[in-house]
């Protein structure tokens, strides 16, 4: 089903709208939620409040990208789940070594403070704008994907030390970017 | 601090929804990502891969292919005695020097099988329409299949590896003839998308020699060979059974062959190219009745 007309079933209030919604995409969002949480059983869970959170917000809204819409839906839902459990340990290792890489990116440890400055997130917008195709969809495939190095090298077809290199320059131009565009407190 | 990076990690889930279905779409397509796994490997071997499969397709191929011609024409000389004493020669001088599949079968007075070659300069607009229409369908996997790609298990494969051809056609649903006469002493891996395609690997050792699939074009779209390089010469091949187009970087080499009939779609891919002939041989023995 076109995804215009799963949005229709939405607005019309009508249930078939989760179903195809879980036809189309269960499968993916899934495999999200399971890069963060690392259970079958809570990504699952994370999946129905996906879901849920869907049905609550269409409408009003009226996504652009629907897949991509539920995608950012499942990644939040799985990131609260993971802080409900303080469950750094439970993520296999996978999302304190993404923070770990993250915190090269924050002069002084600190980020802009929202409200002073470019937001952030307008900022990870212009700073992913500027990157090239290449190293822009290798930041995001482990950023907000949460992909493993090996399975990006593996699906470009490249070396583990060449992602590990992208991502480093690519994480430095992004410290670049905060320090010029951020307020550090 | 720690508070930071986790802010960090969280503002990137609010990105443009752009760059999220950037890779979504990347990863729609499951040709994509097989060949990129197929491309990590053959770049890995292609040093390794030039000396046997290269002298298996520059001289053992051609040769099997002369054979096959002077074969055809045989037949054509017992059922037409006519020509009977020209077209042996011809068949003869073509088998050794197969450069030119063009003159073999203009010369070659073939009745059941005429082939007819021209340039694919004149169906160059076709051809970009076709590759457009390949890209925008993500190579006919449907929505569901995409995404399925995706799963942290299934991310690679949509394929199923298969023990048998036997297991592959039950698997797909779909026939395929293997060109035996062009296989000699190859492994071979059989694999199959459930109920839509076919496909079958010859390995020489751990390197891809070539791969052949078949699909449904209804479900598959017209080009499903998953090959996205840009070749500088195309030629199309009209036969009495199939409409092929062959496509290298050389005059009377081949990379790549696609070709359709009202069913399916077929390709075979070469590793490294092959004499036109030789794919030309490999297209009849794939399409025999």
């Amino acid at each position: 089903m076109e995804d215009s007309a799963i949005i229709d079933l939405y607005f019309a209030r009508s249930e078939e709208a989760i179903k195809e919604t879980a036809t189309k995409y269960g499968k993916m969002l899934k495999s999200v939620s399971l890069r963060i949480l690392r259970s079958i059983e809570d990504a699952e869970e994370a999946l129905s409040d996906t879901y849920m959170k869907t049905w609550n917000s269409i409408p009003p809204t009226r996504p652009n990208i629907l897949s991509a819409f539920l995608t950012k839906i499942i990644r939040n839902v799985s990131l609260d789940k993971l802080d409900a459990m303080h469950a750094d340990k439970r993520g296999a290792g996978m999302i304190p070594a993404i923070l770990d890489e993250l915190e090269e990116c924050i002069a002084d440890n600190r980020l802009p403070v929202p409200g002073e400055g470019m937001e952030l997130r307008e900022i990870l917008n212009s700073f992913l704008e500027s990157e090239k195709p290449e190293s822009r969809k290798i930041f995001v495939r482990r950023y907000f994907f949460g992909s493993d190095i090996k399975e990006i090298a593996e699906f470009y077809g490249i070396g583990e030390s060449k992602v590990k290199m992208s991502l480093a320059r690519s994480r430095e131009r992004l410290k670049v970017c905060l320090e010029e565009e951020g307020v550090t407190v | 601090m720690k508070t930071d990076k986790n802010k960090l990690f969280r503002a990137i889930g609010e990105i443009d929804e752009k760059y999220i279905s950037e890779i979504l779409e990347e990863d729609a397509s499951g040709m994509n990502v097989i060949k990129s796994f197929d491309a990590a490997k053959a770049a890995t071997n292609s040093k390794k891969k030039a000396s046997g499969a290269k002298k298996f397709f520059a001289y053992y191929l051609p040769a099997v292919a002369g054979l096959l011609v002077c074969a055809v024409i045989v037949k054509a000389f017992m059922t037409s005695s006519d020509n009977a004493a020209t077209s042996a020669p011809t068949a003869a001088a073509d088998s050794a020097a197969p450069a030119s599949y063009e003159e073999a079968a203009s010369d070659s007075s073939m009745q059941t099988n005429s082939v007819e070659v021209y340039n694919e300069s004149e169906t160059a607009e076709e051809a970009d329409i076709q590759m457009a229409e390949a890209t925008s369908d993500n190579y006919g996997l449907t929505d569901s299949d995409k995404y399925e790609t995706l799963g942290v298990t299934e991310l690679a494969n949509p394929f199923i590896d298969c023990e048998s051809l036997e297991e592959a056609c039950e698997i797909s649903g779909i026939e395929l003839n293997i060109p035996d006469d062009f296989s000699f002493g190859f492994d071979r891996i059989y694999r199959a998308m459930d109920g839509r395609m076919i496909e079958v690997i010859f390995m020489e050792g751990d390197e891809e020699v070539y791969r052949i699939r078949k699909g449904l074009t209804s479900e598959l779209g017209t080009d499903i060979s998953g090959d996205y390089n840009e070749y500088s010469v195309s030629t199309n091949i009209d036969s009495a059974n199939y409409a092929a187009t062959l496509s290298g970087n050389e005059e009377d080499k081949t990379s790549l062959a696609v070709w359709n009939d009202d069913t399916y779609s077929y390709s075979v891919t070469f590793e490294e190219p092959v004499p036109t002939v030789s794919a030309i041989g490999i297209i009849d023995m794939i399409m025999a009745q």
